[in-house]
């Protein structure tokens, strides 16, 4: 990497950032669309005022690509971050004009918590949300979500798997777009597929429980939305509790596990290679790691005494415990039960279920199972090698996609990001208790926060400290870029202001 | 944050003490441990606060339906919001026929006032917190919520639209020449560029 | 419904999308299985 951006550097990155602004400009016309079917004229206003300044600061900042631009990879990581700051603040705009948020830091808190399929919220009085802003929450976390699966699987499916180690100062030579271009489409027809089954499931079963068949359609829409892309807004205050259904929470789990598997696998599996499915070591790790955690969690709802049948059971424990671990965040239960119902261990169950998290090249969040189950693997190797004399030699593989060699350098690699992720835990958790609340609840909500999964014990609420909110919104956008365009952003900003 | 919930809980507490003696006092007869005459309107907060103490008993909550009825056989889904919180009750489709509006961006639902039994985490519906209801009473009918216009955002909106089109015209030929200089350097046979 | 082949034999393109979906939402089932098993071992625990 160069000792010194030039200017050119900064233009070229911030005329990046200008295309994603424009690109969000173009996802208001959804939104835009609602508000027109349904008469809110007042809110497609505040659309329109949004595009608006979407498309005017995205035009401005793109036209200051120099001509003679050489943009490469380390480019493509820092407007990354940058972008997510920039479409924090233009997405927070219908926000702010609706009524229902005490800021605009709240407004950002709840951009940021979309873009990045969070899901946690600061939003009051979202039963009386227009429909319009309603689809504008869930269209933020869908887009978010299959961003990041673009940016991810440019990595992976770009033939270099260990990608995932390169950081600052070690620069691809290689644009980034044609890859990116080649990978979204894939993605693409893989959502689109799911869509459209998603999309009837949902509706379909919201008419079967009761739901009038446009309210079904547009919560269906809503839900699927936020299922697929693992980010856990829902269009009522009571989150999932609301629709009392068994039907719909087990739709919901079926969209929301497809969503939080890795689109390779994906890919792999629709186009013929089936046996991917029990051979690919995060779903193998996924599974492992939901059985051990769900047992304990359930071991600790049984000593606190809080549900008292299987169906309680599995409708509460189960699905909270599958939603944590997905990252997605719906919740059937209030976010003060967590606190005052499940009890120390089942909490402590769910903290490490959260922090796990989903599979890389997913919408999930989190350390992510593929880290998790590689760090194990490479526990085993370390165990075996022990045990075989010195000269013995054998492989040490996983299988993701493809047999792929597990050496020290991958090692290390997934163990720094696993360690940055816990150290990002810690510190929201000493925000958290910093702020007032009590070690077990700000753990969790940290927990949550870090891993980008959107279950709440209560902390997340308008009347949390600013500070906390502020920090939440980092660890948000630093756990979803998985630090690399942090990192990437942070090293350009000390060689910027760093002397020669 | 904990000074409110011990209020919460203690509020809970008086208004059961209460209930109790008030129900004690109308029969004549020794306290019972189900009390069956609940004289005070309960916030959510309270019932979700003091969940193990209130289960199973009876409580009267005030608030406004919301979002959809959803009728499964011969019984509803309402939800049900105060200043609090929203919470499940569980009533007969006819009772809930009766509810002319639902909550939402363009109305103010009807405010009904429900008395039934509490249910932390309801057996019969798979451990949902929810309230079976005995009585639903209208306390007061909904209505339309208007959502004026602003002369200000409207204005707004025009010019940021129209300064928007002209910087994307802008931009689509500052492209289109960059494009037309990129072919030409191709053309030439320049190499390509090295990033940073 | 007479599922399209490929020369190898292989299903293709709509019939393979469809199995391919099936066996995901088997994996996905399997959760509900494990997580009824572990419910009825800590439920008869308990009691």
């Amino acid at each position: 990497m160069r000792n010194h951006p030039r200017k050119e550097d900064y233009l070229i990155i911030l005329s990046y950032t200008g295309r994603v602004a424009i690109g969000l400009g173009i996802v208001c016309v959804a939104p835009m669309l609602v508000a027109i079917v349904e008469g809110e004229w007042s809110v497609l206003v505040d659309f329109v005022i949004c595009a608006g300044a979407c498309l005017l600061s995205g035009a401005v900042l793109a036209m200051l690509m120099p001509t003679e631009a050489h943009p490469g990879w380390l480019h493509g990581m820092v407007a990354t971050a940058v972008s997510w700051l920039l479409a924090m603040v233009l997405a927070a705009i219908p926000y702010a004009l609706s009524g229902h948020y005490g800021s605009y830091l709240d407004c950002m808190f709840d951009a940021m918590s979309g873009f990045t399929t969070t899901g946690l919220t600061l939003v009051l009085d979202l039963d009386h949300l227009s429909m319009a802003l309603n689809t504008w929450r869930h269209v933020i976390t869908f887009v978010g979500g299959q961003g990041v699966v673009v940016l991810a699987l440019s990595f992976l499916i770009d033939g270099s798997a260990g990608s995932y180690e390169l950081y600052v100062g070690e620069g691809k030579d290689e644009r980034l777009f044609p890859s990116v271009l080649h990978t979204a489409k894939a993605i693409w027809k893989i959502s689109a597929a799911y869509f459209v089954v998603g999309m009837v499931a949902l509706w379909v079963t919201g008419v079967a429980i009761g739901l009038p068949v446009k309210a079904a359609f547009y919560h269906g829409m809503w839900i699927y939305m936020a299922a697929w892309s693992t980010g856990g807004f829902a269009p009522m205050s009571q989150n999932f509790l609301y629709y009392h259904s068994a039907a719909y929470e087990m739709v919901s789990v079926v969209f929301f596990v497809a969503g939080s598997l890795n689109f390779a696998l994906h890919h792999a599996v629709l186009t013929g290679s089936r046996r991917e499915m029990i051979k690919n070591i995060e779903t193998i790790s996924f599974f492992a790691s939901f059985v051990i955690l769900f047992s304990i969690v359930a071991a600790g709802l049984m000593r606190a005494g809080a549900y008292p049948d299987l169906v309680a059971m599995m409708r509460k424990g189960f699905y909270q415990v599958i939603s944590g671990h997905t990252t997605t965040g719906f919740m059937t239960i209030s976010a003060r039960q967590f606190a005052l119902e499940w009890g120390d261990l089942a909490l402590c169950g769910m903290c490490v279920a959260m922090m796990i998290g989903g599979s890389a090249g997913s919408t999930a969040g989190g350390i992510k199972g593929l880290r998790v189950g590689a760090l194990l693997l490479a526990v085993r190797h370390d165990g075996r090698r022990l045990l075989l004399p010195p000269s013995a030699v054998f492989k040490k593989k996983m299988h993701m996609i493809e047999d792929r060699y597990l050496g020290d350098e991958q090692v290390r690699a997934y163990a720094i990001i696993t360690v940055l992720y816990v150290g990002m835990w810690v510190f929201a958790t000493l925000a958290g208790v910093a702020a007032g609340y009590p070690a077990l609840e700000a753990a969790f909500e940290a927990a949550s926060v870090t891993g980008n999964v959107g279950l709440s014990i209560g902390v997340t609420a308008p009347a949390m400290p600013i500070f906390l909110k502020i920090v939440y919104i980092l660890v948000i956008w630093a756990g979803r870029l998985e630090f690399m365009a942090i990192l990437a952003l942070g090293g350009f900003i000390v060689s910027a202001v760093r002397r020669r | 944050m904990c000074g409110r919930r011990a209020c919460a809980l203690a509020a809970a507490f008086q208004i059961m003490g209460l209930a109790v003696s008030v129900g004690a006092w109308a029969d004549g007869a020794s306290v019972q441990a189900a009390p069956t005459v609940p004289v005070q309107v309960v916030q959510y907060e309270a019932l979700l606060e003091g969940a193990r103490a209130f289960d199973g008993l009876k409580a009267t909550i005030q608030g406004e339906a919301i979002g959809q009825v959803m009728e499964r056989g011969t019984m509803a889904w309402v939800n049900v919001a105060d200043q609090s919180g929203a919470i499940g009750v569980w009533m007969s489709a006819e009772e809930a026929r009766s509810i002319s509006m639902l909550g939402s961006y363009s109305c103010r639902g009807d405010e009904l006032r429900i008395t039934g039994t509490f249910h932390r985490a309801c057996v019969e519906h798979g451990g949902d917190m929810d309230i079976h209801a005995e009585t639903v009473a209208i306390v007061r009918a909904g209505e339309r919520v208007a959502h004026p216009f602003s002369v200000a955002r409207q204005v707004a909106a025009a010019l940021l639209s129209l300064a928007a089109a002209g910087g994307l015209l802008l931009l689509r030929s500052r492209d289109g020449k960059r494009r037309a200089l990129e072919s030409k350097g191709a053309k030439s046979g320049k190499g390509g560029g090295h990033g940073c | 419904m007479r599922l399209r082949t490929d020369r190898r034999g292989r299903l293709a393109g709509f019939g393979e999308l469809a199995l391919g979906m099936a066996v995901e939402i088997a994996y996905i089932g399997a959760f509900f299985v494990v997580g009824i098993v572990v419910c009825l071992v800590c439920l008869a625990f308990h009691a």
